[in-house]
C-alpha cells in the first residue's frame, strides 16, 4: 500500500473559469494504481461582485450562492477527459450533469447531506454555508481583485471517470502513463443563488470561484502481471433538444453500450444565476391519455417491449440504466419532481445498434408545453472499453 | 445451525468490573456474543445522553481471556467503536444505532430541499429508558475472525467509573448487573479448529501536544516516534484531537473528535515519509481517507468534521443558553455539529521494522495555557495471533529478512 499524488501539469497558484486543469499519472515500475482510488482535492472559495463595483467580495449567507446538491464540487469541471498511453477513452463534454445523475441514483436526499461519499465533495441541501468557507488556505490570505481576507473551504472528490471505474488494478507496466484533463467551468454554470429576484438585482452582479492547492492522489499497490484485459466503464453525451411535444431522440455510439440515461433542463433556465445548471427537470405530461415514451433499437428491437406510461415504470428504468443503489433520489415523487428526473434503459447485453427514444407529450398548455419552451436533452451513452 | 440464546449471570460483578465465564465445551457463535438485561440508571436522576462512544462510554475496557487465563483479545478506547458506529447510513443511524447503541445522534430529516435537522427529539432517547446493549463482538477482533468457539473464555468488561470520563455527572448505577447473552450451536457443527487465529487489536496511545509551543496565529508543530511498534504489523492508524482549539479547553465530557484548523498529519514509517506531500493537510483529505480506508461514513453536512464552517456567519443570541454558533444543535447533549466529529485514518498496512513517527502540526489560535493540555489520540490496528494449542499471544511479525521497499 503507498501513496501518491501529482499537481496539475500546468501548475498555478490559482485555478478559475475556464482554466484547464490537466494530470498526469506516471508510476514507478512495479506498481499498480489500486482501481477506484483516485481522488482530486483542493480548496474552493468564492467571491461575488456587487452591481456598480469593480471589487470582488466574500458572498454572505443571505447571498443564498449554492452549488448543484448533487454535483457538489463537480459543478466546476465542465469537460473531462481521460487517456491510457496517448489514446483516449473517454470524453464527458458535460461532465458536472453525469456526476449529478449518478449521485442521484445513489443517495437520497437526506444520503446528499450526511454520506461522506457527497458531503466532501460539497454536494447537500446546505452547501451555501459551506461555500462561504472555512479556514484560510496556506499561504493564500489575499487574492489578486479580492477585497479582504479569503476563506476556502476544502474538498476531496471521487471523479465519475473510465479511469476511476476500472475491472482491475492499472499496472505500470500495462499503462505507463495516463492522463486526466478537465476544462473548468464559468461561475455561472456551477453557482446559482435561490435569493429573492429583487436581493439578486441589488447585490450580486457576478460571481466567481478558484481552486487553491489542487491535487490527484491515489493509491498503489504492488502490480500483479497479468494478460486479462481491463475494462472501463465510459460514458458519452449526445445534446439534442425537446421542442416538440412528439420528439425522437437518436443515439449513435461509436463503442459498444449498454445503458443510455437522459436527463432535461429547459433552455430557458440554463446558465442563469437563478436556476441550477446541472438540475435534471422534471418533464410533465407522461401519464396524459395518449402520452408515452418508447424505445426502439435499430427501427425494429425493443429493449422495453411496451411503451412507458407512468413516472414510476420511467423511474425505475431510468433508476437500473445509471445502476443505482437502493436508496437513491430517483424513485422517489418528491425529488424526482425536483431536480432528479430522467428517462434511461439498461440492456441485458451490449450493443451497438442506433437507438431511437421516442417522447410523446399529450395534453401539455403553456408554458409546461416544450414547442413554447424547449428544453436541453443530454443523453449519456454507457459503454465499455477493453485495453 | 440450529441455536438457542442462553443468559450467563455475571461470575461476580461490582461497579468496577464484571466477569462472565463461558464453560469449556460449550459451543458458542463468536459472532453474537453481547451483555444485555440491564438498565442504567443516573445517581443524579438525570436523564443520560452519550456522546459519539455511545453505550460505550460507560466501558473502560472490554477483555476476553482464555481458561488459563491469556489475554486474547482487548478493547481499551472505544473511540474505535464511535468510528465504527459512524459507517450507518443516515436511516440506520436514527432507527438502530441511536436505540440500541446510543451513540449521539448524527441522522438528519430533509424536509424540503433547502432544510436539515437532526433526528433528536429533545428529551427523548434517555439512556435511563432506555434497554442497554453492550455488543461485545463489534468490540473484539478475535472474536468477528471466530466463527464457533468451544474452549471456554472469560470476559472481564470494566466499568468507567469516573463521572469526567463516563459523562454521567454524579456516576450510574444498574438497575440489574447486565448478563452474557450467546447463542448456543445445538447442531453437529465442528468447532473452529485452526491452530492459530489471528485478528486485529487496537493499540491506543495518547501523545501529549505542549499547547503553548507556539503563540497565537503560528503552528504548534509536535513530533513524536512510537519505538513501541517496532515489529509490528499495523493495518489502519486512527486518530483525532483531544483539545478544543476555539476556545483552548481540554474539557471534553463527550469524547469529542476536535477538529483543528490547519491541521496536518504525516507518519513516517522507519524514517519513511509515507504520505505525499504535506500528509493529510485538509479536512477534506483526512475525511476522504476515512472514508477510503475504513469505509463510508454518515455526518449531517461537512459542518462536523471540518473545523469552523459558518464562521463568517454572525453568532445569534440563543436563550437556552447555548452558543449562537452556526450548526445543528443536538437538543439533549447541547452539543453544537461543527468540528466535532473529525476522526482521521491511515492506512499503512506493513510492519514497523524501525518506528512510527507521527508529525502532527495545527495552528494555534487564542491563547492557550499549559493547564488546558492538548493530545492526540491515536489507535493503531495492530495483527496479532493466538496460538490456540499453546495459549500464548503474540504480535504477527515480519519474517527474518524481509525489508520495507519504498
Amino acid at each position: 500500500m503507498f501513496y501518491n499524488a501529482v499537481k496539475p501539469l500546468n501548475i498555478k497558484p490559482l485555478y478559475s473559469a475556464n482554466d484547464i486543469v490537466d494530470f498526469t499519472l506516471k508510476l514507478r515500475p512495479g506498481r499498480a494504481v489500486k482501481a477506484g482510488s483516485l481522488r482530486v482535492s483542493g480548496y474552493l472559495n468564492i467571491q461575488k461582485q456587487a452591481p456598480g463595483s469593480s471589487d470582488w467580495i466574500p458572498c454572505t449567507k443571505a447571498d443564498s450562492v449554492f452549488v448543484s446538491p448533487y454535483a457538489g464540487v463537480h459543478s466546476f469541471f465542465r469537460n473531462s477527459a481521460c487517456s491510457v498511453n496517448d489514446r483516449v477513452i473517454e470524453q464527458n463534454s458535460m461532465y458536472p450533469r453525469w456526476a449529478s445523475m449518478v449521485k442521484q441514483s445513489k443517495l437520497t436526499l437526506e444520503g446528499i447531506n450526511t454520506s461522506s461519499m457527497a458531503t466532501l465533495e460539497l454536494c447537500g441541501t446546505q452547501n451555501n454555508v459551506a461555500l462561504l468557507g472555512s479556514e484560510v488556505a496556506p499561504n493564500t490570505v489575499t487574492l489578486p481583485g479580492v477585497v479582504g481576507e479569503v476563506i476556502s473551504i476544502p474538498f476531496s472528490f471521487h471523479p465519475e471517470l473510465a479511469l476511476n471505474k476500472c475491472s482491475g488494478d492499472l499496472g505500470q507496466s500495462r499503462f505507463p502513463q495516463m492522463k486526466i484533463l478537465f476544462n473548468l467551468c464559468s461561475a455561472i454554470e456551477a453557482l446559482y443563488s435561490t435569493a429573492h429576484p429583487d436581493y439578486i438585482a441589488t447585490n450580486i452582479a457576478a460571481l466567481q470561484y478558484s481552486f487553491l492547492d489542487l491535487q490527484l492522489a491515489w493509491y498503489e499497490t504492488v502490480e500483479v502481471p497479468s494478460r486479462d484485459p481491463i475494462t472501463f466503464q465510459t460514458v458519452s453525451l449526445i445534446t439534442q433538444t425537446l421542442i416538440s411535444s412528439n420528439a425522437t431522440f437518436a443515439v449513435n455510439s461509436p463503442t459498444l453500450y449498454d445503458a443510455i440515461s437522459m436527463s432535461f433542463i429547459k433552455q430557458a433556465h440554463r446558465n442563469k444565476l437563478e436556476f441550477d445548471n446541472y438540475a435534471c427537470e422534471y418533464v410533465p405530461g407522461i401519464e396524459n391519455v395518449g402520452s408515452r415514451v418508447e424505445a426502439t433499437v435499430s427501427g425494429n428491437d425493443q429493449p422495453i417491449r411496451f411503451p412507458i406510461q407512468t413516472y414510476g415504470e420511467l423511474a425505475l428504468n431510468y433508476w437500473k440504466s445509471l445502476a443505482g443503489d437502493v436508496k437513491n433520489s430517483v424513485m422517489n415523487t418528491y425529488t424526482s419532481q425536483n431536480g432528479c428526473w430522467g428517462i434511461g434503459y439498461r440492456f441485458t447485453t451490449s450493443i451497438n445498434d442506433r437507438l431511437s427514444v421516442n417522447v410523446i407529450l399529450n395534453g401539455l398548455t403553456n408554458p409546461q408545453n416544450p414547442s413554447n419552451n424547449p428544453s436541453d436533452c443530454f443523453i449519456y451513452v454507457s459503454g465499455f472499453t477493453s485495453v | 445451525m440450529d441455536s438457542r440464546t442462553l443468559l450467563l449471570d455475571p461470575a461476580s460483578s461490582s461497579a468496577e468490573r464484571s466477569y462472565f465465564r463461558i464453560p469449556a465445551g460449550m459451543k458458542f457463535y463468536a459472532n453474537k456474543v453481547r451483555l444485555l438485561n440491564f438498565n442504567l440508571l443516573n445517581n443524579d436522576s438525570q436523564p443520560i445522553y452519550f456522546g459519539p462512544r455511545g453505550i460505550y462510554q460507560i466501558v473502560k475496557k472490554i477483555s476476553l481471556l482464555s481458561v488459563a487465563g491469556s489475554e486474547i483479545d482487548f478493547l481499551s478506547n472505544m473511540d474505535i467503536l464511535a468510528i465504527k458506529m459512524l459507517h450507518l447510513s443516515n436511516s440506520s443511524q436514527y432507527s438502530l444505532a441511536r436505540e440500541l447503541m446510543q451513540n449521539m445522534c448524527v441522522s438528519v430529516t430533509a424536509p424540503s430541499m433547502s432544510q436539515i435537522e437532526l433526528t433528536e427529539a429533545q428529551g427523548k432517547g434517555d439512556g435511563t429508558k432506555i434497554q442497554a446493549y453492550i455488543d461485545i463482538t463489534f468490540a473484539l477482533g478475535f472474536l468477528r475472525s471466530s466463527t464457533l468457539l468451544d474452549k471456554g473464555y472469560t470476559l472481564v468488561i470494566e466499568w468507567e467509573q469516573d463521572p469526567i470520563v463516563s459523562g454521567i455527572h454524579g456516576g450510574y448505577t444498574f438497575s440489574t448487573f447486565p448478563a452474557l447473552a450467546i447463542d448456543e450451536c445445538l447442531t453437529g457443527e465442528p468447532a473452529d479448529s485452526a491452530p492459530s487465529v489471528m485478528y486485529k487489536t487496537i493499540i491506543s496511545d495518547r501523545l501529549y501536544i505542549n499547547p503553548t509551543a507556539a503563540t497565537d496565529g503560528n503552528i504548534n508543530q509536535t513530533q513524536v516516534r512510537l519505538n513501541s511498534f517496532y515489529n509490528q504489523y499495523i493495518s489502519n492508524f486512527f486518530y483525532y484531537m483531544d483539545y478544543n482549539c476555539k476556545d483552548n479547553t481540554s474539557r471534553n465530557p463527550y469524547h469529542l473528535a476536535r477538529s483543528a484548523p490547519q491541521e496536518e498529519l504525516s507518519l513516517l514509517v522507519d524514517g519513511r515519509k509515507i504520505l505525499m506531500y504535506k500528509g493529510v493537510d485538509t479536512s477534506a483529505r483526512k475525511g476522504a481517507m476515512l472514508h477510503d480506508f475504513s469505509g463510508e461514513f454518515c455526518l449531517p453536512g461537512v459542518a462536523p468534521y471540518y473545523f469552523n464552517v459558518g464562521r463568517t456567519l454572525p453568532l445569534v443570541v440563543d436563550p437556552s443558553g447555548v452558543s449562537g454558533e452556526w450548526g445543528l444543535v443536538n437538543p439533549n447533549t447541547k452539543v453544537i455539529m461543527n468540528g466535532v466529529y473529525s476522526y482521521g485514518c491511515v492506512k499503512l498496512e506493513q510492519f514497523i521494522q524501525i518506528d512510527l513517527a507521527v508529525y502532527y502540526n495545527y495552528l494555534v489560535t487564542g491563547t492557550p495555557t499549559l493547564a488546558e493540555p492538548a493530545y492526540l489520540n491515536t489507535m493503531a490496528e495492530v495483527l496479532r495471533s493466538y496460538d490456540v494449542q499453546t495459549d500464548i499471544v503474540s504480535y504477527v511479525m515480519a519474517s527474518p529478512g524481509m525489508v520495507n521497499t519504498m
